[in-house]
């Protein structure tokens, strides 16, 4: 088979869009989103730390409200905000509507690839989304990751303008994959990644151990129909599975790797707790969990931080991530695992833990 | 080490985070701005309104030249490379920074 993709081929593994307007509204869509991320949110963040530290009206930094109300009346923080939800919400609109006027052809391609190797794919027909996932249109995403046939093109695209281009070819998941630090006597035979979407890690994974058993599971549908078909096409012999991360379909002790990236902060706290034990009770002993997402939130919190984290509660459409920043991740690792250690960037904490 | 039971059912969403948290679009387009950055958002739709006529008065030159000369390729089936995309995400950044200056602090 090959593929055209809808008449203008493809960036990396990823569908062009039919038209050029539509890749260049995104484009900018991309750029101004780069402005806002780079340049306004340092910007923004110093003029809080400022309003906090420099007098006037004392700012309580525990408490949320007081931080809301300095942060929304800075006019930097303001106009940041404006330019992150205005940017975000025409990306999923353009990328969406691209889509879907080729939508009959792309849902024949799905299909087309269903069965094909050397990947595989197990969806489960009786399989029920929690209430917490089915009720989010996650990052705004329009019909979120598995009310739409199509979500997983426009995860790809949307998830592009997002992360600035950065990930075209898969450059960040490959970069991620190799990063995993392997079990200290490296026998990798069984690698998971929970929380998949579209197997771009999953891959990797496979490149870096290929005579390793590597699958990916996640709760969408679409994405995996999606991430099942890029991995076809790059020729990759790894599985994907529809599972929850909470209740993972594996026996005790069987994989040496499980790998779980931003999947907490989508979650209740609870549920999450529920997907790190599930993790552990997978681990064979001296396997190891790498866990990936927003860094906790400092005691007392750092103004910026937790301001950031609410604005993406607020009006980001990620319920629990505020919940999550505040829940103490650390100490509850610790009481689950042998051994955890962390290292945290400003914007991505990478907890180690092993089995 | 804790053992919670990872088969029961999941927890609902708290009840204060509400019922539905999905979208769709168009959608209202919310309040952010407080009155003081109207002037901003009026100097930065001058500085983009000037861009863009720039930009059409060029293209439009270039597509007149183009079509007398019979040479004119629909940019849908342009092909292109790295380093064009490269050189192009470069000018847009420029692009933005200009006309966006004016939301940083002390601009004028």
């Amino acid at each position: 088979m090959t593929d055209t993709g809808i008449g203008r081929g493809y960036i990396g593994t990823m569908t062009a869009l039919p038209r050029f307007d539509d890749e260049s509204y995104l484009d900018f869509v991309e750029g101004l989103r780069k402005f806002a991320v780079r340049t306004l949110t340092p910007a923004s963040a110093a003029a809080l730390r400022g309003r906090v530290a420099g007098g006037g009206d004392a700012v309580d930094t525990a408490d949320l409200a007081q931080v809301r109300a300095a942060g929304d009346t800075i006019p930097v923080v303001s106009l940041r905000n404006r330019v992150l939800r205005s940017t975000q919400g025409m990306n999923w609109q353009r990328v969406q509507a691209a889509y879907h006027t080729h939508r009959t052809r792309l849902l024949a391609e799905l299909d087309a690839y269903a069965g094909r190797g050397p990947a595989t794919l197990q969806l489960d027909e009786q399989f029920e989304y929690p209430r917490y996932y089915d009720a989010v249109d996650f990052h705004r995403q329009p019909g979120s990751y598995h009310r739409d046939a199509l979500a997983g093109y426009i995860y790809h695209y949307g998830t592009k303008i997002f992360h600035l281009g950065s990930n075209d070819k898969d450059e960040s998941k490959i970069a991620n994959a190799n990063n995993v630090v392997p079990p200290a006597d490296g026998k990798v035979d069984r690698v998971l990644d929970v929380g998949c979407a579209i197997g771009g890690c999953t891959v990797a994974f496979k490149d870096r151990w290929p005579d390793a058993e590597v699958i990916g599971v996640d709760l969408s549908a679409p994405l995996l129909r999606y991430a099942h078909m890029r991995a076809v096409r790059l020729g990759a012999p790894v599985h994907f599975r529809q599972a929850l991360a909470e209740r993972l379909p594996f026996p005790d002790g069987h994989f040496d790797i499980v790998y779980m990236s931003t999947v907490l902060h989508e979650m209740p706290v609870a549920d999450g707790r529920r997907a790190v034990a599930e993790a552990r009770r997978v681990l064979r002993p001296g396997g190891v969990l790498e866990l990936r997402d927003m860094p906790q939130a400092a005691r007392p919190p750092e103004p910026w931080a937790d301001y950031d984290r609410d604005f993406d509660t607020r009006f980001n459409t990620e319920p629990f991530s505020y919940a999550f920043i505040h829940s103490d991740l650390g100490s509850y690792l610790e009481a689950t695992f042998e051994a955890v250690s962390a290292t945290t960037s400003p914007a991505l904490t990478v907890w180690r833990c092993l089995a | 080490m804790t053992t919670p039971d990872a088969h029961t059912s999941v927890t609902p969403i708290p009840p204060a985070l509400g019922d539905s948290w999905r979208v769709s679009y168009p959608e209202p387009p919310g309040e952010f701005l407080a009155s003081h950055s109207n002037d901003q958002l009026a100097h930065i739709a001058m500085e983009l309104a000037a861009e863009l006529w720039v930009v059409k008065r060029r293209l439009a030159a270039i597509e007149q030249q183009l079509v007398s000369g019979g040479a004119i390729v629909s940019p849908d089936s342009a092909a292109t490379t790295d380093e064009a995309r490269a050189e192009s995400a470069a000018q847009r950044d420029a692009f933005v920074s200009r006309v966006f200056a004016a939301m940083l602090p002390g601009a004028q």
